[in-house]
């Protein structure tokens, strides 16, 4: 069954049905209604999910042509803007900017405005961010392929590009802010708390990468400094919160029970805020060997912070049977979930001496970025947008198989792309212990992981064509139904006002 | 409650004492670095790439070599860098001292490249051997050209991308007589099977950058903290002596390497 419908909606959209843990009573009052809110947020959010819908599909699309270039080099091999070297980093940027910040500040609008029951207060503002976002992202995607890429992981957009990213973030920043300043509840929910710091995070360490990269560059490997700190911290720190910020606001809503604990999520949030910006620097790196350990140590501690989601997690959804077991919104939230959980475990095995000196450098450390950036992220945002989008529009997915298509085509992908990944990684390990074998040969024993890796990312990308479907039928209804509905429209309407 | 402004605090409070602890301690350890002092009349170490060779590091750049390539050599430990010979030492900040950007990779699809111009031919993923007894700087860029046009023909089994936009390939007729610059006729031949000359490969500026930026790839300096131990029986991979250039790097003094190939020897006719 889906959630989006109108019965699952009543039940679990209702506003106070969720923060019930912490609400104060005396604020009620003052609520706006959920359906009120949802269409107050409509201009802001709705542009914000679209562009990134299309941004995930051309970045997995890019993401599958770069993974077939490794797998037949001469193919497509004539052109420069198709080299896998552009591809791929224009692909990941895609994914990274394209969609996962802006899915996670669309939804973040959304969770923000909910929570606060008030009207979203900064409409302008968040169209002014959209437009130079997506300018942004659209002319560092060209810069890429044009051969302007910086050279650091995430951080490939070229300057001017960056600097539409981060004057477009500042004025999504604002209309964060204004919206949050105008919450007509003031005890807050967890979720509040990650937005929050997720907004003031991404903007610091976002303006430190590009002054320390770009605009005024640091000598010699203080660049891979400032690039290592911001990956880190982007999908530790800035993922993590508006991700996490999101699963502690929809698995409630979708379970119809409150959060197990709030104090545990208060809890794995000072957790991720102190230990999640305070890794990634692999001992390999040519660093003083300070740093790589600071960084294995934050990487254990972080560890705290993944057992109190976990556990908050499993408590509230505990026990929960039937049609809210296969409620679409939970499917997605608990498959990316678990991925969060599984990349802090790996991030900190991948800082331990011998399994991450084993597996360096090797397809393994990209199996875990995928597992943050595409299981954590995607699925997680997907899951959010299927929730989200029918109450902005205040009308249900037309089509009730396609969301279930896409869940499990998504999750088929992922699963094949990590399972190849690890595949081809373990092959590279397991050659190059032997330092009498062949270089090529670790070539040779990853090649066919890296065919079936190309063929996950294809499936990821045609996954998401249920969605597009859903969202076509949904404008179309929309516009055909104008003239149809106008009567209904005409009937109701005059009632509600002039009783 | 309202925990707004605890929130904004404790946000900003943490994310600074990771920047304080992360950014701004190494940037006042590392930011300080200075070029080590070299004995015998050599430069300090590193010198700054030679115009080419820089502007080549911006082909590596823009091509994404580094996604695939790292310059990364690893202490020994578990690992087998130093064995496969990929240097003589790990490599450290210093070696990138003069660099920006710092492309040390983070993958190896392919083999690391932090010491490719001084890389035993024995060495490479798909060894293979010099010809001559002498001109081996040459034959080293000739192989890169080689590499670069058609990776599959030096390499078999290789999967880098051919990168022939790189090239420039003509047919020379009376009006257009033959480039001095083009690719010898034996590797022509071997590239694209046409023989007598009748095509010609000839490397474009942006091919001749980056075959320089690879030859000027060697970390292998001794310094305080990453001293090099040349044992009795360790033989010293050294392009650049084998040539009658100048050597830079008298095997088994203490003498520098710098950054710079010892003469950039003229693309071979």
């Amino acid at each position: 069954m889906s959630v989006s419908s109108p019965a699952n909606l009543n039940a679990a959209g209702r506003p106070g049905a969720v923060p019930a843990a912490v609400a104060s009573p005396d604020a009620v009052h003052n609520a706006l209604p959920a359906e009120a809110v949802d269409k107050s947020c409509r201009w802001a959010v709705w542009p914000l999910a679209v562009a990134a819908l299309g941004w995930l599909f051309l970045g997995l699309l890019m993401q599958g042509v770069a993974s077939f270039r490794l797998v037949a080099p001469d193919i497509l091999s004539d052109s420069a803007v198709l080299t896998y070297g552009r591809l791929r980093p224009a692909a990941v940027e895609l994914l990274i900017y394209g969609f996962g910040l802006q899915a996670c500040v669309a939804t973040a609008f959304w969770i923000l405005a909910r929570l606060g029951r008030t009207q979203f207060q900064g409409t302008a503002p968040a169209i002014a961010g959209w437009v130079l976002w997506n300018s942004g992202v659209a002319i560092g995607l060209a810069g890429i392929l044009a051969g302007s890429g910086s050279g650091y992981e995430a951080l490939q957009f070229p300057k001017y590009a960056g600097l539409l990213l981060l004057a477009g973030f500042g004025f999504w920043g604002v209309a964060a802010f204004l919206t949050f300043s105008a919450r007509r509840e003031p005890a807050l929910y967890p979720s509040q708390w990650f937005i929050i710091a997720g907004f003031l995070w991404f903007a610091w360490i976002y303006a430190t990468a590009q002054c320390l990269i770009f605009w005024m560059p640091a000598r010699g490997v203080m660049q891979v400094v400032a690039g290592q700190w911001y990956l880190h911290n982007l999908k530790f720190l800035c993922f993590s919160a508006f991700g996490l910020a999101a699963a502690f606001y929809f698995i409630p809503k979708a379970t119809g029970r409150p959060l197990y604990s709030a104090a545990l999520a208060k809890f794995a949030f000072w957790t991720l805020a102190f230990f999640g910006a305070g890794g990634g620097f692999a001992a390999s790196l040519p660093l003083p060997r300070w740093m790589p350990a600071v960084s294995s140590v934050c990487n254990f501690l972080l560890l705290t912070a993944a057992v109190a989601v976990a556990l908050n997690f499993l408590k509230t959804v505990a026990g929960v049977g039937g049609a809210v077991a296969g409620n679409l919104s939970l499917r997605w939230f608990r498959l990316a979930v678990s991925a969060w959980l599984l990349a802090v475990l790996a991030e900190f095995l991948l800082s331990r001496p011998v399994i991450g000196e084993y597996f360096r450098f090797t397809w393994v450390t990209t199996a875990a970025d995928v597992l943050i950036l595409a299981g954590f992220v995607i699925l997680g945002q997907l899951g959010a947008f299927y929730y989200m989008m029918p109450r902005l529009a205040q009308k249900d997915w037309p089509c009730q198989v396609s969301p279930k298509a896409n869940f499990w085509v998504s999750s088929a992908g992922i699963l094949i792309i990590m399972a190849s990944y690890i595949g081809a990684g373990i092959a590279q390990g397991r050659s190059w212990i032997n330092a009498d074998t062949l270089f090529l040969e670790s070539v040779t024993a990853s090649k066919t992981w890296l065919a079936v890796s190309a063929a996950g990312w294809l499936l990821f990308a045609i996954g998401q064509i249920p969605m597009f479907a859903n969202l076509f039928f949904m404008a179309r209804q929309e516009l055909r139904g104008c003239c149809c509905c106008c009567a209904d429209f005409e009937a109701g309407k005059p009632t509600e006002v002039r009783s | 409650m309202n925990h707004g402004p605890l929130i904004f605090l404790g946000a900003l409070v943490t994310m600074a004492i990771s920047w304080c602890g992360l950014i701004f301690t190494p940037q006042l350890q590392l930011g300080r670095m200075e070029q080590a002092p070299m004995k015998l009349l050599a430069p300090a170490y590193p010198a700054g790439r030679p115009g080419i060779a820089a502007q080549g590091r911006e082909v590596y750049r823009a091509l994404g070599c580094a996604e695939c390539h790292t310059q990364q050599v690893r202490p020994s430990g578990d690992n087998t860098d130093l064995e496969r010979g990929w240097g003589l030492r790990r490599t450290v900040a210093r070696d990138f001292l003069t660099d920006s950007p710092v492309l040390v990779g983070r993958l190896r699809v392919g083999p690391d490249l932090a010491n490719i111009a001084i890389r035993e031919p024995k060495q490479f993923a798909v060894p293979w051997q010099y010809k001559t007894q002498s001109n081996h700087v040459e034959e080293l860029e000739l192989w890169h050209y080689a590499h670069l046009y058609n990776p599959r023909a030096v390499s078999p089994g290789s999967i880098m991308p051919a990168y022939r936009y790189l090239f420039e390939e003509r047919t020379p007729s009376p009006k257009r007589p033959p480039s001095l610059d083009a690719l010898p006729p034996e590797i022509t031949a071997r590239l694209t099977g046409v023989k007598n000359g009748a095509f010609e490969i000839v490397p474009r500026r942006e091919a001749r950058a980056l075959v320089a930026y690879l030859m000027s790839l060697r970390a292998d300096a001794p310094l305080f903290e990453a001293p090099v131990q040349i044992t009795a029986d360790a033989k010293v991979p050294n392009a650049a002596s084998a040539t009658n250039a100048p050597a830079a790097n008298a095997s088994g003094t203490n003498a520098p390497a710098t950054n710079v190939p010892a003469t950039p020897a003229p693309i071979s006719k």
